[in-house]
């Protein structure tokens, strides 16, 4: 019994005897407190989600009349769940949509075809804007730290193909794209 | 949905209190052995939370990924309505670049003076140039004639005329890269 008393005591606790354990020992019945506090805390976990719907996009219309890029746009869609301040970030791995095939010797063809890339976060329009090149490089290329504290639903990445810049061969140009949702801790926000 | 990237979890704090509720709960067994079990459960847990709660501060990121693809057609383009006749010609009497608008693509016309002072057919040379050739794959190209040279709707028995003059095309390059 000292052992449970002392126990709960050190987690701040004030624990009485119950009755029923006393009368088994043999001792006497102390006198019942009436009442007794109990010290509850509830912590809500860091927690952030983020989840696709669509992995494979395809940007239609690419070429124009004349063989050369569109302002052709792609929407790149997700849900997202935070309860924290967060660092967000948009990477492409080849820093525009880069033709998959053998790029001719031709100067007046194209290989890689920029584009622009704007974040929308839940309740936060515009969060992030950033060039291909940009989200191609290294390091803070492209991200920023959104301070709000919970966000909840729809996001979108909405990329828009930058025109013109040379000709396009046929095949296919493709790139990856990657946001990553980092917790901003030791934010004061 | 697809895929589902989370970070985060429950702090070992939070297992803490967890273990406690339950704790509370057992006041009214009545085995004092249980209860000293209970205590060094209680015990186990402040050391399981050192770990959890280290986990909950470190970085594990939630990201999406996306391959974002774009197909080409093919394209080819073998003259707009800017062709035309190149300078530097010889024994040229007409040369019509405008000539493509009435037709499709490269479309244009020549006209050329083959005979010399002694009627006898002289050289004379022209350098077509098609504006917009493009094509965005490899291609073939293959030059053609009607009649295998230019031949005369006349005719005669003597064979000291000739019906047709023959000539050749000497090259087919890309302009602008050479005499630009």
């Amino acid at each position: 019994m000292r052992v449970l008393n002392s126990a709960l005591a050190a987690l701040g606790f004030a624990v009485l005897a119950t009755p029923s354990a006393a009368y088994a020992s043999g001792k006497p019945i102390p006198q019942l407190q009436p009442s007794i506090r109990v010290g509850i805390v509830g912590e809500v976990p860091v927690d952030c989600s983020l989840s696709q719907s669509v992995r494979n996009v395809e940007i239609e219309g690419l070429a124009s009349e004349t063989n050369q890029p569109t302002a052709a746009k792609a929407k790149l869609p997700f849900n997202l769940s935070c309860n924290t301040p967060v660092k967000v970030s948009m990477k492409s791995r080849r820093g525009g949509l880069q033709y998959e095939g053998s790029p001719t010797t031709d100067s007046d063809f194209t290989s890689l075809v920029g584009y622009s890339a704007k974040l929308n976060l839940p309740g936060n329009r515009n969060a992030l804007s950033c060039e291909s090149e940009d989200m191609a490089r290294s390091g803070d290329g492209c991200s920023k730290q959104i301070d709000d504290s919970m966000m909840e639903g729809e996001g979108v990445i909405a990329v828009t193909v930058r025109a013109g810049g040379g000709l396009l061969q046929k095949g296919t140009y493709s790139d990856r794209v990657t946001i990553t949702i980092t917790p901003a801790l030791g934010s004061d926000s | 949905m697809m895929g589902r990237s989370q970070y985060g979890g429950r702090t070992g704090h939070t297992r803490a209190i967890g273990l406690l509720n339950w704790a509370i709960n057992a006041r009214s067994w009545k085995e004092s052995k249980m209860k000293k079990l209970m205590i060094l459960a209680l015990a186990s847990s402040a050391m399981v939370a050192t770990p959890a709660a280290a986990e909950s501060s470190a970085d594990v990121d939630a990201i999406g990924a996306y391959e974002v693809t774009a197909d080409v057609e093919s394209y080819c383009l073998f003259g707009q309505d800017d062709n035309r006749w190149a300078e530097a010609q010889t024994n040229v009497v007409v040369a019509d670049g405008n000539f493509s608008q009435q037709f499709a693509g490269a479309d244009g016309a020549v006209q050329f003076d083959i005979q010399s002072d002694d009627n006898t057919v002289q050289a004379a040379q022209a350098t077509y140039v098609i504006d917009r050739a493009i094509c965005n794959e490899a291609f073939n190209v293959t030059i053609k004639s009607d009649k295998g040279g230019l031949k005369t709707l006349a005719t005669t028995s003597d064979d000291d005329f000739t019906s047709l003059v023959g000539y050749n095309v000497r090259e087919l390059r890309r302009y602008d890269r050479v005499n630009s």
